[in-house]
């Protein structure tokens, strides 16, 4: 795999002006190499339908953890992982549409319900994550979806109230928008394309230049509009000079797609759950963003032929299974699906412990949580959800063990992330479900 | 006229104290808000007028890639990235369906600068004049006025010169060129249609400038920016003579390469289909269901709408009940009828088995799930944009509380189970019944004639609350499609469709003063469809607008 050029990179997203900085661009780098001061970057990884929760609690002494049928894919990295028990999110039982819109709304959010049932009235804790961490990075936050790109029905990332941040899901086109052109050869001349990217920022500012003019002229309701989608231009204004700060374990990854093969297919989530997870942490190695989520989308449930399960006969699809999970048997199709999401998440954190980083590995300087918007699946309730949280935080996270919060709250758990990367906060989400930060 | 259906049971809004509102719109719930007053405050009227209310709009993307095209004649292709609506119950280009987030900030400015790199590499065919000062302050002025739909203003042509002059400077002409198209692409003049009216006919009711009328009209119709003719005649003040205004809708309506598609949108997002692609089917159990015959249903959609609208008798009852429709090859052997010597030709089905447009196999395949055919999906179809009538979200334990259903039970026995648990019958009356009236269509939308367990379809279905023409049973599509072609109730609840979709409407928004009298003029004129784009345009309701309350 040939390195990329971080001079070209910055190039290539407009950084500062026109195609004849590109010399000076070029002394930025080469990339950091070890040192100690790496980032500390979040990741959430998000599955659906629960867990069958007496196959996924871990036993033993909380030191000693024996993992379960469902937690055994993680055990070749079972000194990294803490698997969290009695943590709730009582928010979901406030919002009145379904059992998991409300959950998947609720999820990273907490937020109350103003009352219009809509989507979620407040940010999500990878944005404002995001927000405090305030990275010098091109981007934001990154969000993958498996399966679906867009703004859901189970929304469950939000920028603020009513604010929805859309998960991307082609992995050609994100490949294309994050790493394209990282190999080009500085010393061609600039294309056409390469010259507007280098113009981004007069562009941008002529293109705010033309929302002043028109806002003043605005009936009150257009302006919030009008307002907001300015905010957003400014966010990319500096989020387009930015150029991160890319670890030694930065290289562009491969995406290497089959033949046939469809993002949006639910039968070959298989392939897009591998194929994102290597942007995700390409994307966490080259510094574009130190905030990212990847969530699987088909709650309605692929047949998993990758796997070779199928739902049984007597059930339309994987959904109507999970609702009569207690009056079912055989329990082999549930549990080999459960298992699979562990092993894509075993599969995550191999990647993230084989990727090196300053003076360790990428994991070492990243907290990793995985999580699903129910707890029990028959009654898509929403206590004791099934979180795995993955990596030492920079030396903030113990792992190695497992944690039983013994009925604490989602927000509170998202206040103690909040306080690992350096913020006070000591609300999360709606302040009726939150007394502070638990303990890890 | 739209029946509120609130409060078909006893919900579990007020348990934490949240509210009373059950309704109001989750996605794919089945949620419509009722109160024709709005969510807030008191009633907006239409200051006696029929005038209505109008939010700002974002172009679609839809409307933006006709928009690049038609701007620049064909010579500049849009780019893929331009975000995608966010449709949930209402029209694509519902403001709240086109919020723009951080990414789709970014991913407008990657589709601006891919229509911008196809203008500089080929800079000689957009631009006619020979390079410099002179030929760019002409493309500014003219490229400026379409895009814009309306001439620039001094500080606006200021900004767009400044902007050619600093690229043109670094890069030279071509640069400068495409430098202002990426601009203007991402300007709120060009993303947004804005409304500002001309002058105010009356405290808080404003009338359409001429410009903003042709660009109405345009979208409204061809899907994309006004041609050269529609520009001229705002220019010349003519547009805002009612019957110009009908003549130029005549004119847009009498294009069917341009009407066509904008009319199938339509009737696309009123029937709430967005494409079955092949592995959205169970292809163990439906294996014909390939992308071959996915897309030829998509497209005999299209032509079946498009002949109805292009045919003698353009009416809301041909579209109800017309078996004439157009088939390829691989139609005509999924209807079992004489293959087409051409590509598609034109064929009379069996109107038992293919009356009109709720018979369509692309419509049937999307309103059912993987495996099977969904009475509740086909009812709730039938009853939110046929009857107008709003369907609240199910409680938030309706599916942990669901009934068990024996083994290999038929859909008519899963929803005689259902209707009778607990208290799920008080909404699933609404929708099962009719549902069960569309059992002769497979989830892939193919005929049958024998259920799941092997027993003679049973086809009969019931509407059961409803206005007293509508209400009470029928045996099959056909006879429903008959029943909803007479109703009163179903012909005015197209035209406040239409009118919604126009304008992007909420159904809160629909003001009743501004929609009834659309409503009861495609009504007496026995539903003409093409009859009711013309009443409306010549309308209060588009040629004027009520100001906000906040306005």
């Amino acid at each position: 795999m040939r390195r990329r050029s971080l001079g070209r990179r910055s190039f290539l997203r407009g950084a500062g002006g026109i195609a004849l900085a590109l010399p000076m661009l070029e002394s930025v780098g080469p990339a950091r190499a070890g040192g100690s001061t790496a980032p500390v970057r979040y990741l959430q990884f998000m599955h659906v339908q629960g867990t069958l929760w007496n196959e996924w609690a871990p036993s033993g002494s909380p030191d000693a953890m024996v993992l379960s049928p469902i937690l055994s894919p993680l055990e070749p990295l079972r000194d990294s992982i803490l698997p969290v028990m009695g943590c709730d999110n009582p928010s979901a039982s406030e919002y009145g549409v379904n059992g998991h819109v409300d959950s998947g709304r609720t999820l990273f959010t907490c937020a109350p319900n103003s009352g219009n049932n809509d989507l979620a009235d407040g940010p999500s804790i990878d944005q404002v994550l995001a927000d405090r961490i305030d990275a010098p990075t091109p981007y934001k936050s990154l969000q993958f979806g498996v399966g679906r790109a867009g703004v859901g029905e189970y929304q469950a990332l939000m920028a603020g109230p009513q604010d929805p941040v859309p998960l991307d899901a082609d992995p050609q086109q994100i490949f294309d928008q994050l790493f394209a052109g990282l190999d080009d050869d500085p010393a061609q001349q600039p294309n056409a394309a390469q010259r507007l990217r280098a113009r981004r920022q007069s562009v941008l500012d002529a293109v705010l230049g033309e929302f002043n003019g028109t806002v003043a002229r605005a009936s009150a309701a257009d302006r919030q509009t009008l307002e907001r989608h300015a905010d957003k231009l400014r966010e990319l204004e500096i989020q387009l000079s930015n150029q991160g700060d890319a670890g030694v374990g930065c290289s562009t990854p491969v995406v290497d797609l089959p033949p046939g093969y469809a993002h949006n297919d639910a039968g070959q989530d298989d392939v897009s759950s591998r194929v994102l997870i290597d942007l995700m942490v390409m994307a966490m190695a080259c510094d574009l963003s130190r905030v990212g989520t990847l969530q699987y989308t088909n709650y309605h449930g692929p047949h998993y032929p990758w796997i070779g399960v199928d739902v049984p006969g007597s059930y339309p699809e994987w959904h109507s299974m999970v609702h009569d999970l207690p009056n079912m048997a055989d329990l082999s199709a549930p549990r080999a699906v459960y298992r699979w999401y562990m092993e894509e998440y075993a599969y995550l954190l191999q990647q993230l412990a084989d990727t090196p980083d300053g003076d360790g590995s990428l994991l070492d300087h990243m907290l990793v949580m995985s999580i699903s918007e129910l707890g029990n699946p028959a009654s898509h309730g929403t206590n004791d959800l099934p979180i795995v949280l993955a990596g030492r935080a920079g030396g903030q996270l113990t792992p190695g063990r497992y944690v039983d919060l013994g009925g604490a709250r989602t927000g509170e758990l998202f206040v103690t992330f909040l306080n690992m990367f350096g913020a006070d906060d000591t609300v999360f989400g709606n302040p009726a479900h939150c007394s502070g930060a638990v303990s890890l | 006229m739209a029946l509120l259906l609130a409060g078909c049971y006893t919900g579990i809004s007020d348990q934490n104290g949240s509210g009373e509102g059950t309704d109001t719109g989750g996605e794919g719930s089945g949620g419509e808000s009722g109160d024709e007053s709005g969510d807030d405050g008191p009633p907006v009227d239409c200051a006696g007028l029929g005038a209505g209310l109008a939010p700002m709009r974002r172009l679609t993307k839809a409307q933006y890639d006709n928009t690049i095209r038609d701007l620049f004649e064909g010579q500049v292709q849009p780019g893929s990235t331009f975000p995608v609506s966010v449709i949930h119950e209402e029209y694509s280009n519902n403001p709240a369906a086109n919020v723009v987030s951080l990414s789709a900030a970014e991913d407008i400015l990657i589709a601006a600068e891919h229509a911008a790199v196809q203008v500089i590499e080929g800079i000689d065919a957009v631009v006619a004049c020979d390079p410099g000062p002179a030929c760019a302050e002409g493309f500014v002025d003219d490229f400026g006025r379409r895009a814009f739909r309306r001439p620039l203003s001094t500080a606006e042509r200021t900004a767009l010169l400044d902007v050619y002059a600093q690229a043109e400077a670094e890069g030279g002409f071509a640069d400068g060129i495409g430098t202002v198209v990426t601009v203007v692409l991402q300007a709120p003049q060009f993303l947004y249609l804005f409304e500002a009216g001309g002058e105010e006919v009356q405290p808080g009711v404003i009338a359409l400038s001429d410009y903003e009328l042709a660009t109405r009209l345009s979208y409204l119709l061809w899907d994309t920016t006004p041609d050269d003719t529609l520009l001229g005649l705002a220019e010349a003040g003519e547009l805002s003579d009612p019957e110009i205004l009908r003549e130029q809708a005549q004119r847009l309506l009498d294009d069917p390469t341009r009407s066509g598609p904008a009319l199938d949108r339509f009737v696309r997002e009123w029937m709430h289909f967005d494409g079955v692609p092949a592995f959205d089917k169970d292809a163990a159990r439906f294996p014909a269901y390939d992308d071959v015959l996915a897309t030829a249903m998509d497209q005999e959609l299209s032509r079946f709408v498009d002949g109805v609208l292009q045919g003698g008798t353009p009416t809301l009852r041909t579209l109800l009940t017309s078996p004439v429709t157009q088939v390829d090859a691989t139609l005509a052997d999924f209807y079992g009828v004489t293959p087409p010597g051409a590509d598609w030709a034109e064929v009379e089905l069996p109107p038992q088995q293919r009356p009109g447009l709720l018979s369509r196999p692309a419509l049937l395949a999307e309103h059912s799930t993987a495996s099977s055919s969904a009475p509740i999906f086909r009812g709730r179809l039938v009853r939110t944009q046929l009857l107008c009538d709003a369907i609240p979200a199910p409680p938030a334990d309706a599916m942990a509380n669901a009934p068990e259903y024996p083994e290999g039970a038929t859909e008519r026995q899963r929803s005689e189970i259902l209707m009778e648990h607990m208290n799920c019958g008080a909404c699933h009356s609404l929708m099962n019944p009719i549902g069960l009236g569309f059992e002769h269509y497979d989830p892939i939308g193919a005929w049958r004639d024998l259920d799941v367990d092997g027993s003679s379809i049973d086809a009969r279905g019931e509407i059961v609350v409803g206005a007293p023409d509508l209400v009470g049973e029928f045996d099959g599509v056909p006879e429903l499609g008959e029943r909803l072609a007479e109703s009163e109730a179903v012909t005015a609840c197209f035209a406040n469709q239409f009118y919604r979709h126009s304008l992007g409407l909420e159904v809160s928004q629909a003001l009743s003063c501004a929609v009834e009298p659309l409503e009861q003029a495609f009504v007496e004129s026995g539903g003409d469809i093409p009859g009711l784009v013309l009443e409306l345009i010549g309308s209060n309701a588009f040629r004027l607008r009520v100001l906000a309350e906040e306005e």
